[in-house]
């Protein structure tokens, strides 16, 4: 099924600011976030930033952590929401380092 | 980065052990012990300590002799002596092990466990006996003991989010490595007397229930340094990972109910079927049922039974088989299943939780008539960096434990794979101290290091080029059309052929798109790449030269376990640029290697248990 997802971005060699961006995923009824950020990954954008060069996979290391519709949550056992509108952020803007990675 | 040196910073120790897991932390803390105060220990892991890798992951299942947990005061069946334990390994290795190592591994696992236990207790931590000498515990629970052992030896440097690319030599010996900070960028160089490689396996398949860490690191490392790789045919499946319902693909919950089901009180086990329905219980021969319900055989058992259904048609949709629950009473079914979500709480305080799933809909599926759709899962790396029983690599000063060595298991684990990375972490942590001692002062070439950094930083450089991403997906392509369960040379051809094409066309291609350092994902895709195209070349090589049947590595067109002329260990060098093989006699002390041909690997097994 089709899900409609708009992500933060930003990398400091290219942006001024933080912006935008909207993809559209193929994924399943139950898909986590961090499912939904590994389709764009490989499937549309790869230069996508988020966790997951040491991923524990099952919520134990919360390294994983973003914003979903403003709540912080951590994305490999959060599943992604229902609904129209799903808007996934950096837990910290000031702290961003790239897209939603945050500085530890 | 505004500096004349290739790298951006500096760090100086005696012992570098690389790996969060329990290779790494083991290694660590058993030279931190040794050396008294007398050098200093750091540990490079790709991410959080004791939180990451395949170690948390894990069942998990740690075991010592029968006669050892007797003197510990544990209920134990002390006729599982060390000697029983030997004999074990080693025909469950199809004789391919080095002797030595599993002589170290039955010897020295009592008080590592041991200790690992008394960690764990202090950190509040459950392990569950079970006979004849065993623990069941959560991959997490070993996380967290390990994590208490760090704590009560403060003093060990712990530098996290650190990939290590590459060991450094001069005049013949280990002088230290160069790594990455993954969130910043910087290029890391370490000054080490010794370096320990605890960095795991290689996972090259798509269908995944290991971490996201294996991607052959410490293999690769250790291949461009120019030492002997073994044993890279033989991968190792869990048989009933999730496959449906599709959120929880790749969970090993599946299979974890399966095996517990048999013996939990009040718990209804699934019956498991071939795609149109038939009975595995009336496809698999009786005795070798029996073998699997009791031995550590089981892995091996149903993976050559359930691919041999799926390879000839008769499998899933998925590419798997059923685990059924047709015409079982749903009440009880519901109560057992309460029953084990009890006991998943004594390690995961979330109710109806595994391993951070909701497993809730596990047992959705079955009160609404559907079955479970499991596969082989990939989830181990026998083949590895050649070692000794100490862990010593024929480098001076440079070692490999745990997942990443190779020796141990042979062809077939059917044993513990948390008890190896404690034992060999601990054997090459000592022997680490114990050389550093001896060792003089180090000597780094620069000219060694911009080698290195213009290696692992070409695909930041390179303007445009192919996306790491995809190289990483057709890598996983060519793994699953060759290297599977089933292999034959057709398979093993065609999939060495794609992989030249992807050495030719894509690898020497490969570019970021963000050309910033910080956190770049790709940038980390690409170095994992080249480590897993390696470790893949060498797998699909020894796959083709071994033209027999042994362990997990089975060939339709040779079914026959060929002890006359492939009782040999498939060893792998890089030299000029290429991969050469050689064939080596596996060490043996104990037991004398077989002669003859079994008809088939399942023959095998029976002729061990006669």
């Amino acid at each position: 099924m089709s899900r409609k997802v708009k992500i933060f971005r930003y990398d400091n060699a290219v942006d001024k600011e933080g912006r935008y961006e909207e993809f559209e995923i193929d994924g399943t009824s139950d898909m986590s976030v961090m499912d939904a950020l590994n389709y764009i990954y490989y499937n549309i954008d790869p230069s996508l930033g988020f966790y997951g060069h040491s991923r524990c996979g099952h919520g134990v290391c919360a390294r994983c952590a973003v914003s979903v519709n403003g709540k912080n949550s951590i994305a490999c056992v959060t599943p992604l929401p229902e609904g129209e509108e799903i808007i996934i952020e950096p837990v910290s803007k000031d702290r961003v380092l790239k897209d939603l990675v945050t500085k530890k | 980065m505004g500096n004349l040196n290739p790298h951006d910073r500096e760090i100086k120790t005696d012992v570098l052990a690389v790996g969060g897991g329990g290779a790494g932390v083991t290694a660590a803390i058993s030279a931190f012990r040794l050396l008294d105060g007398k050098g200093k220990v750091t540990i490079a892991s790709k991410g959080p300590v004791g939180r990451s890798g395949n170690t948390i992951i894990a069942a998990a299942g740690i075991s010592m002799d029968g006669e050892s947990a007797g003197t510990y005061g544990y209920d134990a069946d002390e006729s599982f002596t060390k000697e029983v334990w030997f004999d074990e390994i080693v025909r469950q290795g199809f004789h391919l092990s080095d002797q030595r190592i599993v002589e170290r591994f039955v010897e020295s696992a009592a008080p590592r466990v041991k200790e690992l236990l008394e960690w764990g207790e202090r950190a509040g931590e459950y392990f569950h006996f079970v006979r004849p000498a065993g623990f069941f515990t959560s991959g997490k629970a070993v996380g967290s003991a390990l994590r208490q052992g760090l704590k009560e030896h403060p003093g060990i440097e712990i530098v996290e989010d650190v990939i290590i690319t590459d060991i450094l030599t001069d005049d013949g010996r280990c002088v230290g490595a160069i790594g990455i900070d993954v969130y910043s960028g910087e290029v890391i160089l370490f000054k080490a007397k010794a370096v320990i490689l605890g960095t795991g396996g290689f996972q090259p398949f798509s269908f995944k229930c290991t971490a996201s860490d294996m991607t052959g690191d410490g293999i690769g490392i250790a291949l461009r340094a120019g030492l002997p790789v073994a044993d890279m045919e033989f991968p190792l499946c869990i048989p009933g990972v999730c496959i449906t319902p599709a959120s929880r693909r790749g969970s090993i919950f599946t299979g974890i109910y399966s095996m517990v089901s048999e013996t939990v009180p009040g718990m209804i086990p699934p019956k498991t079927t071939n795609g149109r329905g038939d009975l595995f219980s009336a496809i698999i021969p009786k005795p070798l049922i029996e073998i699997a319900k009791t031995t550590g055989w089981i892995k091996l058992i149903y993976a050559y039974y359930w691919w041999r259904e799926v390879s000839e048609g008769r499998g899933s949709p998925g590419g798997g088989v059923y685990f059924s629950f047709k015409d079982v009473n749903i009440d009880d079914f519901d109560k057992g299943f309460e029953t084990l979500s009890g006991m998943l709480s004594l390690w995961y305080k979330a109710p109806m939780t595994y391993q951070g799933e909701d497993i809730s809909i596990f047992r959705d599926e079955v009160v609404g008539g559907r079955d479970w759709e499991v596969g082989l899962g990939h989830e181990y790396s026998n083949g590895g960096i050649v070692v000794d029983e100490n862990g010593g690599t024929s480098l001076p000063g440079l070692y490999a434990a745990g997942e990443a060595s190779s020796g141990c298991f042979g062809a077939y684990r059917g044993n513990r794979a948390l008890v190896e990375m404690i034992v060999q972490g601990h054997a090459s942590g000592e022997h680490a101290a114990a050389y550093v001692g001896e060792a003089g002062e180090l000597n780094i070439d620069e000219g060694q290091i911009e080698k290195h950094v213009g290696r692992i930083t070409k695909y930041i450089d390179r303007k445009k080029g192919v996306s790491p991403a995809s190289v990483r997906k057709r890598l996983e392509s060519t793994a699953d059309g060759g290297f599977g369960f089933l292999r034959d040379e057709k398979g093993i051809l065609k999939a060495m052929a794609e992989l030249e094409k992807i050495k030719g066309e894509m690898l020497p291609e490969m570019a970021t798109t963000s050309k910033s350092r910080v956190y770049n994902p790709e940038w980390m895709e690409a170095l994992a790449v080249e480590n897993l195209a390696l470790c893949l070349e060498a797998g699909f090589a020894a796959a083709g030269m071994r033209r027999e049947s042994r362990g997990t590595h089975i060939r339709s067109d040779h079914p026959k376990v060929d002890n006359d002329n492939f009782l040999v260990r498939i060893f792998h060098l890089l030299e000029g640029g290429k991969l050469m093989q050689s064939l080596e006699k596996p060490i043996t002390t104990k037991i004398e290697p077989p002669k003859g041909s079994v008809e088939s690997v399942m023959e095998h097994i029976l002729s061990c248990l006669k």
